[in-house]
């Protein structure tokens, strides 16, 4: 069994396409996960995820060994995230403030059922990226701020909305 | 709602997603890319090579020993270290230079 840092070194300087194969299959489910429950598209999220992982391959000769293979994966993936956003995000916020105007009109609450997706849906990009590294694939604040290359407070400020958002969304519908 | 109800619903959505081939179809389809690597290693290796060979004996040294070793083989004698290591040094640097070409060749 090889480490990841073997595997990247045998794909940056040989090109050797099969130690690349075994860093995909290692990180294939945590990175269309992620894409998964970022876009709630499955067909996206594999596009997304197939546009890192080239990425990852064409720039792996950047990648420096004093930082951790997967903090740099998240991170393009990140960047693959928002580059795609920035055509969707008008699309977006048009898509929180219905569900938001739906959440303050609609009375029967419980007809419109405790979906995750949906709770996801209400918050911003950044926030939803935060909470999704944060909650579900367990990453600390400071790794989470090199991944999305910002400081550690403004991640914090991300949870912290993030948190209040998700909460006022289950709250409504219990 | 308090943060562990909050971790409980994000570890009962995260579900792991079966590869099912996905990984060797994005290795199929991902661009080329030269590494110039190999070529570096293998041009500063044999130059390393070469200038210590030259550098420590002249060839007619080097074809000398080699003989001797070959005529101590043959007369099922014990040959010379000295004529020992130039072969391994002469076997390494073809072996060197085949690499090197091989490489070239797939890239």
């Amino acid at each position: 069994m090889h480490n990841d840092a073997w595997l990247v070194s045998r794909a940056a300087l040989l090109g050797d396409k099969k130690a690349f194969c075994r860093l995909v299959e290692a990180y294939q489910s945590p990175i269309r996960r992620l894409f998964y429950h970022l876009t709630g598209d499955e067909e996206l999220s594999k596009d997304l995820a197939q546009d890192t992982f080239i990425k990852v391959w064409i720039n792996i000769g950047s990648f420096r060994a004093a930082a951790k293979f997967s903090t740099w994966l998240y991170r393009i993936a990140y960047n693959v995230f928002h580059d795609h956003g920035r055509t969707t995000m008008q699309k977006a916020v048009t898509e929180v403030e219905k569900l938001s105007n739906k959440m303050k009109t609609d009375t029967s609450g419980k007809d419109f059922g405790i979906d995750f997706e949906h709770a996801l849906r209400v918050l911003k990009d950044e926030e939803r990226v935060a909470m999704l590294l944060f909650y579900m694939e367990d990453q600390t604040v400071v790794t989470i701020s090199k991944m999305m290359n910002c400081p550690a407070n403004t991640v914090k400020s991300y949870l912290h909305r993030g948190r209040e958002k998700i909460s006022k969304y289950f709250n409504h519908y219990e | 709602m308090n943060e562990k109800a909050l971790r409980k619903i994000f570890a009962e959505h995260k579900t792991d997603i079966p590869d099912k081939g996905w990984s060797e179809h994005v290795v199929k389809h991902l661009p080329p890319r030269k590494s110039v690597m190999p070529q570096v290693v293998m041009i500063i290796s044999v130059l390393i090579g070469l200038t210590l060979m030259f550098a420590i004996q002249d060839v007619t040294t080097i074809i000398e020993q080699i003989d001797s070793l070959t005529t101590s083989i043959s007369l099922l004698q014990m040959p010379s270290p000295t004529a020992l290591l130039t072969y391994l040094g002469v076997l390494l640097l073809t072996g060197v230079i085949g690499f090197g070409v091989a490489r070239a060749g797939e890239g």
